[in-house]
C-alpha cells in the first residue's frame, strides 16, 4: 500500500530515495552498534556489578518509553504516508500529535535521571552508569533532535518556494526527517533491552 | 510472516506494543535466565526489524545498506547475548 502511494505521488525510481540519510542512519546504527559491543565487553570482566546496577534501574520505565516511541513513530510513519499523497495538514497534525506523544519520554527520561541524581547515582558511580548515562544521554541528544526537525516539519512546505515544488520539497524532507525520527525509536529498543532488561532480577 | 502480520503500519504499531510487553515479562518472570535473554534479543531483533519493513520502508533504501542494516540488527542482537552468556 505504501509504496503504491510513493510511486503515485512522484513516480521516483525507489531504490534512489533519500540515499544521504540512509547512509547517516548506517553509520549511526554502527557507531551505536560499537558502544553496545563495548558495554558487553566490560561486562564480562564485572557481571554482578553490572546485573546489581541494573536492578536499580525502574525497568517500567523503560518499557513505558519503549511503548511512547513506538506510538510515536507510528504517527510519524502515518504522517509521511500523508504528506506523499499530498495531504499536507493531515501530515501537519499528525506530526504535532507524534511530537505531543513524545514530548513524554523526556519527562519520563528527565524524572529518571532526577530520581538517580537524588539516590546519589551519577556518571561516577560505577562503570556501569558510566555507560548508562553515556549511551541514554547521546540517545536524548538525538530524541531532542528528532524533536526539532518533526517540529520544523510541522511547519509545513516552505511558503517562499511555488506551491507544487514546495510539495515535493516538503514530501522528501518528510521522508528524511521521519526516518531519522525512526532511527531513534529502534536504537532505543537495543538500549531498553541492554541496560534494562538483561540484568538478572 | 511478520511481515504479513504487520502487513498495515497500525497492524505493525499493535504488534510492537505487544511483543514489547512480552520482552518486558520475559525479563521480569522468566526464571531460566539463558531462556529470557535469548528471548528479550531476538524479540528486540523482531521489533527492529518490524520497524526497518513497515515503519522506515528499508526496501526503499540502496540495497547494500538495506543488507547493511539486517546484518547490523541480528548481528548485534547476537552478539549481545553470547557475550551475555560468556560472562556466566
Amino acid at each position: 500500500m505504501q509504496h503504491s502511494n510513493m510511486a503515485e505521488t512522484d513516480g521516483a525510481a525507489p531504490a534512489k530515495r533519500a540515499p544521504a540519510i540512509w547512509l547517516f542512519i548506517a553509520l549511526d546504527c554502527t557507531s551505536f552498534g560499537v558502544f553496545f559491543l563495548v558495554f558487553m565487553v566490560q561486562r564480562l570482566g564485572q557481571p554482578v556489578l553490572f546485573d546489581q546496577s541494573s536492578q536499580h534501574l525502574d525497568a517500567g520505565l523503560g518499557f513505558l518509553n519503549a511503548c511512547i516511541l513506538i506510538t510515536s513513530s507510528w504517527l510519524v510513519a502515518w504522517a509521511n504516508i500523508a504528506g506523499r499523497e499530498g495531504r499536507i495538514d493531515h501530515a501537519r497534525r499528525l506530526l504535532l500529535a507524534g511530537m505531543a506523544v513524545a514530548a513524554c519520554f523526556g519527562v519520563v527520561k528527565i524524572y529518571e535521571y532526577y530520581t538517580k541524581f537524588v539516590a546519589g547515582i551519577t556518571v561516577a558511580t560505577n562503570e556501569f552508569y558510566t555507560f548508562y548515562f553515556a549511551l541514554t544521554g547521546i540517545h536524548f541528544i538525538h530524541y531532542v533532535g528528532g524533536m526539532v526537525i518533526l517540529g520544523i516539519l510541522a511547519q509545513g512546505p516552505s511558503r517562499y518556494m511555488p506551491e507544487a515544488m514546495a510539495k515535493a520539497s516538503y514530501a522528501r524532507w518528510l521522508e528524511g526527517g521521519s526516518l531519522f525520527w525512526h532511527m531513534v525509536d529502534l536504537l532505543w529498543i537495543f538500549i531498553f533491552a541492554l541496560l534494562y532488561l538483561i540484568g538478572a532480577r | 510472516m511478520i511481515g504479513k502480520i504487520a502487513a498495515a503500519p497500525r497492524n505493525a504499531w499493535l504488534l510492537l506494543l505487544a511483543i514489547s510487553g512480552l520482552s518486558f515479562l520475559a525479563a521480569e518472570l522468566m526464571g531460566e535466565r539463558h531462556v529470557a535473554i535469548a528471548a528479550i534479543m531476538a524479540i528486540s531483533a523482531a521489533k527492529i526489524l518490524i520497524i526497518l519493513l513497515r515503519f522506515m520502508e528499508v526496501e526503499q533504501a540502496p540495497l547494500f545498506i538495506r543488507r547493511y542494516l539486517y546484518v547490523w540488527t541480528f548481528g548485534i542482537a547476537g552478539a549481545i547475548f553470547t557475550l551475555w552468556w560468556a560472562a556466566t
